[in-house]
């Protein structure tokens, strides 16, 4: 495993996926080596466990994840071998049963794994969620926002402003903004959010 | 929250085996060696983030250094299996999840939060006792005991029992289970998960299951399923009803006595295995015979004949939208309600709801977009 791999909770992936192409296993920077990578429970949580409620609010916002061009990427996925599996599965259930999980309700199965992962790899983990982030503050593992995220690629050069810009005004089309958008974009990148023309807040 | 103990003696043994002792925990964690030595005394426990590294060292994973022990305050879940399918740890620990998650709903229900609602005193599986509180129930559903008991009148009681009830679609054949209870000593609260995704025929008796479970919380394990399975023939069969249907058919053949139990099965619209159950109940009771015919055998056959409670209450192009309007309209449930302020107070998104109705996340978007958008 190597250092400065970034893994994304299942809605990092999915503000970030679209826009960024190819997302996964790409490396990029220039003071150091990055590369994102997602929990391998993705393609399950989304494709596999199908729906019983005939509406397509997720296939209409997020059309482009069954797209075979889009899997391809998330095939580049990492591989974890047994002996990691338990001992992430060990350190959830330690999470799970702390004190500081209870203070955070609402974080999925899949989140603590991913902070299992962030823990045993000591690796960063990307989220928006706010018991998510919080939670794994308490359990010292280094998380950031997807902003934050953003303002890495940038400062390393491997997207531009522009591109930041497109993905604001993707996620007010959508709508599916982080908390605290218009005071997070303006602390990083110091200008406002560019505003749409939908018409979205 | 349960409470948590270290396995001392295995830890220190496993310590003892890779030559570490007290200072050298301490260092390879980042903690005092005072601190370790508290832990070693049950003074104090590890923070979790302490807890993983002693487990990275020592080679020990969470459940060879912690005993957990449950708390009487922990959410108690039940659930109605479906079939000979299995109920595994993983489940149990899941329902607990949600029960946690729920007692932060809650605080959103539109319940008296100063009292609790009535239960049994001293449940006893026992015949008559049953009979007793079968027939002190239908009183207050205003049902006679010649009466069927209709789908309105007992959804209609769980809100006085400051019950929610949480209509999910859990597919027929993908889940294990038809029903999930959840009861919230902290906060008096139970929630039933109800699945649609179940025969039309079996729904009354799984009310009517989990409405005992609601009376009777006192009763736990295998007592708990016999009150409840016993209570629930005698709600929707009273024992007057039970004696009328007995003394008709008692004589019949086997040919007779399937015809009966099938027509009064269909006009109880309820599964023909609970009229056989009942009636054999009162047999062995006043020590009489049997009946001649498996009520169970022919439920399968039975139940072919009619739709899902699903298919029957929402039509075939049902979405997100129309399936919560029709629970909200039948069900007269405040959980969606109660859910949406919930996930607005907290700035929560669909993924939490995957979470809490335990549906795929693609359901999870459906409902999500569904609450805010009206």
């Amino acid at each position: 495993m190597s250092d400065q791999q970034i893994i994304l909770d299942t809605n990092a992936y999915l503000r970030l996926g679209h826009s960024i192409y190819p997302l996964i296993h790409k490396k990029f920077g220039k003071t150091a080596t990055y590369s994102l990578i997602i929990h391998p429970f993705l393609e399950e949580e989304v494709i596999k466990k199908s729906g019983r409620l005939n509406s397509d609010s997720f296939r209409l916002k997020f059309y482009w994840f069954f797209d075979e061009k889009y899997k391809k990427d998330r095939k580049l996925n990492i591989s974890i071998s047994k002996k990691d599996f338990k001992e992430i599965n060990s350190i959830v259930k330690t999470i799970r049963n702390s004190e500081e999980f209870r203070s955070y309700q609402g974080v999925s199965d899949i989140d603590l794994w991913c902070l299992g992962f962030g823990l045993h790899f000591n690796i960063r983990l990307v989220t928006d969620d706010t018991d998510m982030f919080y939670l794994g503050r308490e359990l010292e593992v280094e998380m950031i926002s997807t902003l934050e995220l953003l303002k890495l690629m940038l400062d390393e050069g491997h997207i531009s402003f522009e591109k930041i810009k497109e993905i604001a005004h993707y996620w007010q089309y959508l709508p599916d903004i982080p908390h605290n958008f218009e005071k997070e974009f303006f602390r990083l990148f110091g200008e406002a959010v560019p505003k749409s023309d939908f018409g979205c807040k | 929250m349960s409470s948590k103990k270290l396995h001392i003696s295995r830890i220190l043994t496993a310590a003892e085996r890779k030559g570490y002792n007290q200072a050298d925990i301490a260092k390879a964690i980042g903690v005092t060696r005072q601190i370790v030595s508290q832990w070693f005394k049950e003074e104090k426990f590890p923070k979790p983030i302490h807890l993983i590294k002693l487990g990275s060292i020592l080679s020990l994973d969470f459940d060879q250094m912690v005993f957990v022990e449950e708390n009487e305050n922990d959410p108690q879940v039940a659930f109605r299996k479906k079939g000979h399918s299995k109920i595994y740890d993983e489940h149990i620990s899941k329902a607990k999840e949600m029960g946690v998650v729920l007692e932060l709903l809650s605080e959103h229900l539109p319940f008296d939060e100063l009292s609790s609602p009535p239960v049994l005193i001293k449940p006893q599986v026992d015949y008559d006792y049953i009979n007793k509180v079968a027939d002190s129930v239908r009183k207050e559903l205003n049902k006679s005991p010649k009466e069927i008991i209709d789908f309105r009148s007992l959804i209609d009681f769980f809100p006085k029992m400051k019950a929610v009830l949480v209509p999910v679609l859990w597919g027929e054949q993908k889940s294990h289970c038809n029903a999930l209870h959840i009861y919230l000593p902290k906060k008096s609260t139970t929630w039933i998960y109800f699945n649609l995704d179940v025969h039309i025929h079996d729904f009354k008796f799984w009310m009517a299951h989990e409405l005992a479970h609601i009376k009777a919380i006192k009763l736990k394990g295998d007592e708990a399923e016999d009150f409840a399975d016993q209570f629930a023939e005698a709600l929707l069969i009273s024992q007057e009803q039970t004696e009328f249907i007995y003394n008709k058919i008692k004589g019949a053949n086997f040919y007779q006595q399937k015809e009966y139990i099938l027509k009064y099965a269909e006009d109880m619209v309820i599964s023909p295995s609970i009229v056989g159950c009942r009636l054999n109940r009162y047999a062995e009771h006043i020590g009489r015979e049997k009946l001649k015919v498996n009520q169970h055998a022919m439920a399968s056959d039975f139940n072919r004949q009619f739709n899902l409670l699903s298919n029957e209450i929402l039509s075939s192009d049902f979405n997100s939208r129309t399936y919560i309007k029709k629970c909200e309209e039948l069900f007269k449930t405040p959980f969606f309600v109660t859910l949406k302020e919930y996930l607005l107070k907290h700035s929560k998104s669909a993924p939490v709801i995957s979470e809490i109705m335990n549906v795929s996340i693609l359901d999870a978007y459906e409902i999500y977009a569904a609450l805010m958008n009206e």
